[in-house]
């Protein structure tokens, strides 16, 4: 076939399998599958020993893509994190996401010995599968209906973040060794710390340059302000990898940097941000499925499926329970955090790298990986509602209302404009606008009631349901909280 | 309105006993006049339900409690301060030193704004709170209301 033609070809199957993807979403949330694992079974069907038929092996490809989807993933992932509810976390989400990922890798390691593979696929293997992936979780508690307790929340949100660095650095050093270029434990060590600092310090740096760009910036189309934030997070990973530290890291860290307090563009970056994070998710695991070769994972089946059980139910909480030792989590948040180590994209991701750097047992490594992911994620992720259930980690506090309007602004306006669902125990319920003591500089702008827009004026009473835009200045967002609730989210 | 007249002396109190935000809540109402002694129950179980929308622990040590229910027949308040500081899920994280309670009939939602409004603009004053806090008896308390209301010419 030629080129426009090859090129068309392409296209359309993409989109088709792209389209089927998002199609079999909701029945997938439905059966507690993880999103992520449905759009990967799809990849398989559709590739080379599945019904598809669609022959795809070009690993340095997908190293390409999976890494770039998984950098604007993680800027996205960023963003969302609270900045305030991670430093209330960090001494133990850190742990984890170095200590704990070291034992993960270690234990996993010694795991393998003991189902009797040789010692260089144990190592590679706990390197690779080392991280984990709090996305999917919070999907499925989501769909749950489920919110966790803040801290238990906070900590596997950012653990998660955090540990993707420490098992590429892990990788990358294994890899290494068993190419042929060691480099000596010593050196690993200083490398890895090398590599934290300068992604962390990295991170930092351009998450504020970002910053004071997007507070400076006027532009012609509203559409440029989330191009610039991606291109941030391009360069928030590319620019420390170039220098030495951590990408992973650094593009995680500006995300949350930049997303921290009255980010001006908010709700169109976000908004961006959260389809190109969706689109990623669904390329790189349709993709990742693509390059598995369902035939080649009979051998690795009866390992794979005793080290996902080793690793949930013996390796897993005992680099939790090591690493929490020191802080005041109860036993059954203990529990818990163990249970939610899902393996998400990035072992799956990693496990190339073995491949292209020519490691004789790479191919071997990678099947292991993807059984050790796909069944480390089905059965946790399966009960995870329930586990949460069960062992009390819901939160009291019912989730924020959606908000029916958004307004969004191009240039820098100083005031944010906040909506709230008026419900019975609020103290603005039934009152007329007339008698809300407004501060100077705050009304209410707009209130949608059912379908209808309706026009404030002082006689208008607040009733239950209504959705109220409230234009605020900063100082007094205290007093309207007191007044009419928990703001509404976009 | 006048913070001063809603809170009697005998309506507040100088260091919380509870230990947790709900034993908080039955202290404060404890200390209400309700008619006949009757409806705390109904009190506190309104109070938690304005509680379960967000939290009114305001930040910086402050939360004000409140809510509408029928088993009160106006708008009521009381306070209590909590030297060491109480754990009240306050949007801060920060423990509540200062609780201010307003309870209102349903059919009272003016006054009933109006109060929080009020009680909020006092507490942002840190001088005031720093008065409210340090007090040593509800006549101290009272006086920290009067010496504002005097100020506002309220």
């Amino acid at each position: 076939m030629d080129e426009p033609l090859l090129h068309s070809l392409a296209l359309t199957t993409l989109g088709l399998l792209l389209g089927l993807c998002v199609i079999f979403a909701r029945y997938a949330g439905r059966a507690g599958v993880p999103l992520a694992l449905a759009f990967l079974l799809i990849g398989m069907a559709a590739g080379s020993d599945g019904l598809g038929g669609i022959y795809f092996e070009d690993y340095p490809l997908a190293y390409h893509l999976g890494t770039t989807a998984l950098v604007v993933i993680l800027f996205d992932g960023g963003i969302n994190t609270r900045l305030r509810s991670v430093k209330e976390v960090l001494l133990p989400a850190s742990l984890l996401a170095t200590l704990g990922v070291l034992l993960t890798a270690g234990g996993l390691a010694l795991a393998a010995r003991l189902v009797g593979l040789p010692w260089e696929v144990g190592c590679l293997l706990g390197a690779v599968v080392s991280s984990t992936d709090a996305a999917a979780v919070f999907a499925l508690l989501r769909g749950a209906g489920l919110r966790l307790r803040r801290r238990v929340a906070a900590t596997i949100e950012a653990e998660s973040g955090l540990n993707d660095p420490m098992a590429v650095l892990l990788t990358v050093a294994v890899t290494g060794y068993l190419s042929g270029e060691a480099t000596g434990i010593g050196g690993a060590a200083l490398g890895i710390l090398v590599q934290l600092g300068g992604g962390a310090l990295g991170g930092l740096l351009l998450g504020r340059a970002g910053r004071w760009l997007l507070d400076r910036l006027t532009v012609p189309a509203a559409g440029l302000v989330p191009a610039l934030a991606i291109a941030l997070a391009m360069v928030a990973y590319g620019l420390p990898s170039l220098l030495g530290g951590s990408g992973f890291l650094a593009v995680y860290v500006a995300g949350m940097i930049l997303g921290d307090g009255n980010l001006p563009h908010r709700a169109v970056i976000l908004r961006v941000l959260d389809a190109g994070a969706w689109f990623c998710q669904v390329s790189m695991f349709l993709m990742l499925g693509l390059l598995v070769f369902p035939s080649r994972l009979g051998e690795a089946a009866l390992p794979g499926l005793a080290l996902a059980l080793l690793l949930a139910f013996v390796v897993r909480p005992l680099a939790v329970h090591l690493c929490l030792l020191p802080f005041a989590y109860t036993a059954r948040e203990k529990v818990f955090v163990s249970w939610v180590g899902l393996r998400g994209a990035v072992p799956i991701v990693l496990a190339i790298l073995p491949v292209l750097a020519g490691v004789p047992e790479g191919e071997k490594v990678f099947d292991l990986v993807f059984f050790v992911v796909v069944v480390g994620s089905l059965v946790p992720g399966a009960v995870v509602a329930a586990a949460a259930r069960r062992l009390g980690m819901e939160s009291g506090e019912p989730a924020p209302a959606k908000a029916v309007l958004e307004f969004s602004s191009l240039g820098r306006i100083r005031g944010d404009i906040v909506s709230f669902t008026v419900a019975p125990p609020s103290a603005v319920c039934g009152a007329a606008l007339r008698d809300i003591p407004f501060p100077e500089g705050s009304a209410v702008m707009l209130i949608v009631r059912g379908e209808e827009l309706v026009v404030p004026k002082g006689k208008t009473e607040l009733r239950e349901g209504d959705h109220v835009h409230v234009f605020l200045r900063p100082e007094d967002a205290p007093l309207l909280h007191l007044l009419f609730g928990r703001p509404e989210e976009g | 309105m006048r913070l001063s007249e809603l809170l009697p002396a005998s309506q507040i109190r100088i260091g919380l006993r509870a230990s947790s935000k709900r034993e908080a809540i039955e202290e404060l109402v404890s200390l209400l006049p309700l008619p006949g002694g009757n409806g705390a129950a109904e009190v506190v179980r309104a109070v938690l339900e304005r509680e379960s929308v967000l939290s009114t622990g305001i930040g910086r040590g402050v939360a004000v409690p409140h809510g509408k229910t029928e088993a009160v027949p106006r708008l009521m308040a009381s306070l209590a301060t909590c030297p060491g500081g109480l754990a009240f899920e306050a949007v801060d994280g920060e423990p509540c030193r200062i609780l201010f309670l307003l309870v209102s009939h349903p059919d009272e939602s003016g006054p009933h704004i109006r109060a929080l409004a009020q009680v909020a603009r006092v507490l942002n004053q840190e001088k005031a709170k720093r008065a409210l806090a340090e007090a040593r008896s509800p006549e101290e308390i009272v006086a920290v209301f009067r010496e504002d209301e005097r100020r506002e010419g309220l």
